[in-house]
């Protein structure tokens, strides 16, 4: 479980960066950028708080 | 720029609280990967926020940054890892103790209400930042570039609330606080990268090919009406001495003191690299995405800046980024004013340092010259760092005997902090007789503070009258 919600977590991450890389490549409007930024900062906190750990 | 505090070290797995007057024992050392998350996630923090703009505002030019920042960074890593880092793992002892013993416990407490003031002075700017996340939302005014005082009665009410919140969770709620930074850590990060990403197209790059003309376009090389007017060595000297406090001035001996070997002061370069590289240079791509959509309007406020780029994740960055930073270093001004009057309530101590810094953080004149607030914060109090220095590989080979006040039972020896005020007086001296500019005093007071150190214990020392003390 704690490995599935760590890929979760780090795919959230990539997820910050493919809807500014597709407006970079000229393939969608800003405002794909900017959603997609918005959900994989949703899904890192919504997964993170749950795997990471506190030494 | 650098926030360590105890508890948050302390959450890495550096225990700043354990073998506070003891060398760390060599089993309880740590990997050079503690060191890189350590530093990769400290330095990337709200203030990037403020000095990347500030660098377009102080018209440097596109070589300046991107080559004058990797060599000041290159210096800055290079400092840690052969100055710092090899007294760290020698001695294994806080810089507290090691000045404790040079300067006897008098200079303790001098040294925490000189932190104390200065951390204040920080955490007004970090709540400043996190307060400019609720502008956008607010849709309230901004301050101009030229601006000292707060421009609406809306923005010191906003900035009073977001630091009145701070201080009082600073004071009470302190852990949650610092486990969500932690995991907020690695987005911030990554933020910072996206940042750049998102404001490329906008400012027309197209291509890999199209970078170079963008980013002389954007570091234009002429500098906002006030601004000094940076050059090459202005970024050189910004870079290695923005946190001269930590490397040269040996704050970061509390750190290294666990680490196995002296080369993981070389870990400082991935704090170096993504917090005052990629995350300055983003943050001044932010500011010339807002300069191209509106040349006339050239303030530095992060909230609105990251909200055009990245929407409202922007300014959930902001304001997490100001937030999680301010938070410890009002606590931690709390603790350095506390250590001078133990019996004082810490609660009470830390709500005090909070409203001071919230008092500072009205003022947007602060943010607008934070550069050279940088700068100062590193040259108050970079001199211990020289007398440590300076006792350490010295002291001996001169004659004379290192950690004198704890082996001659002094409260006060004077020298380190004759080293003090003297080098920084010739400092201000030099800054206003001769105009030489704040970037260029630290390393030259640096270097006077370990001379004038030495000087002094040679007239005052007397060997002969010491006992053991190891």
């Amino acid at each position: 479980m704690r490995i599935a919600l760590m890929v979760i977590s780090l795919a959230a991450l990539g997820m910050l960066f493919v809807g500014p890389l597709l407006h970079a490549a000229g393939i969608a409007p800003p405002e794909v950028g900017r959603y997609g930024i918005l959900a994989g900062t949703a899904g890192w906190f919504a997964t993170a708080p749950f795997w990471m750990k506190y030494r | 720029m650098n926030d360590k505090v105890d508890a948050s070290l302390e959450e890495s797995g550096f225990a700043v609280n354990e073998y506070e007057r003891e060398p760390v024992p060599e089993d309880k050392t740590k990997g050079i990967g503690s060191f890189l998350g350590l530093f990769a996630s400290e330095h990337v923090a709200a203030t990037e926020l403020l000095i990347g703009p500030l660098f377009v505002a102080a018209g440097v030019s596109a070589f300046d940054v991107l080559v004058g920042l990797l060599l000041g960074n290159l210096l800055a890593v290079l400092s840690w890892t052969l100055i710092t880092a090899p007294i760290a793992v020698k001695r294994r002892l806080t810089l507290y103790y090691q000045l404790e013993k040079i300067g006897g416990p008098g200079i303790i407490v001098i040294y925490n209400v000189a932190n104390g003031v200065l951390w204040c002075c920080l955490a007004g700017a970090f709540i400043y930042v996190s307060a400019t996340a609720l502008f956008v939302p607010l849709n309230l005014p901004v301050p101009k570039l030229t601006d000292w005082a707060p421009n609406s009665v809306g923005m010191v009410v906003v900035i009073v609330a977001m630091g009145a919140v701070i201080a009082v969770v600073a004071a009470k709620g302190y852990d949650a606080v610092v486990r969500f930074a932690n995991i907020a850590a690695p987005w911030m990060v990554v933020m910072f990268l996206v940042f750049g990403i998102a404001a490329l197209p906008e400012l027309g790059v197209r291509s890999p090919g199209d970078f170079w003309r963008v980013a002389n376009e954007v570091w234009d090389g002429k500098a906002a009406q006030g601004h000094v007017q940076f050059t090459f060595w202005h970024m050189v000297c910004f870079a290695w001495f923005g946190n001269m406090a930590w490397h040269l001035g040996m704050g970061d001996l509390t750190v290294f003191r666990y680490a196995r070997k002296a080369r993981y002061g070389l870990a400082s370069a991935a704090g170096m690299y993504l917090g005052h590289y990629v995350a300055w240079i983003t943050a001044g791509l932010l500011y010339a995405v807002q300069l191209n959509r509106d040349p006339t309007d050239t303030s530095v406020v992060p909230g609105p800046m990251a909200y055009r780029v990245a929407g409202v994740a922007g300014i959930l960055l902001v304001l997490f980024a100001g937030w999680t930073t301010a938070n410890p270093v009002i606590y931690r001004a709390g603790l350095a004013f506390q250590s001078v009057r133990p019996k004082w309530s810490r609660v009470r101590v830390t709500l005090v340092a909070g409203a001071v810094a919230c008092v500072i953080a009205v003022f947007p004149g602060l943010c607008n010259r934070f550069l050279s607030v940088a700068m100062l914060y590193g040259l108050v109090l970079m001199p211990m760092g020289a007398v440590i220095f300076a006792d350490h590989y010295l002291m001996k080979r001169l004659g004379m005997v290192e950690f004198y006040a704890a082996r001659a039972g002094k409260r006060l020896h004077w020298p380190p902090v004759l080293a003090w005020i003297l080098s920084l007086l010739i400092c201000v001296g030099l800054w206003y007789y001769l105009g030489i500019q704040e970037f260029f005093l630290c390393l030259p007071g640096w270097l006077l503070s370990g001379v004038i150190y030495l000087i002094a214990s040679k007239l005052t020392q007397r060997p002969a009258v010491l006992g053991d003390d190891s």
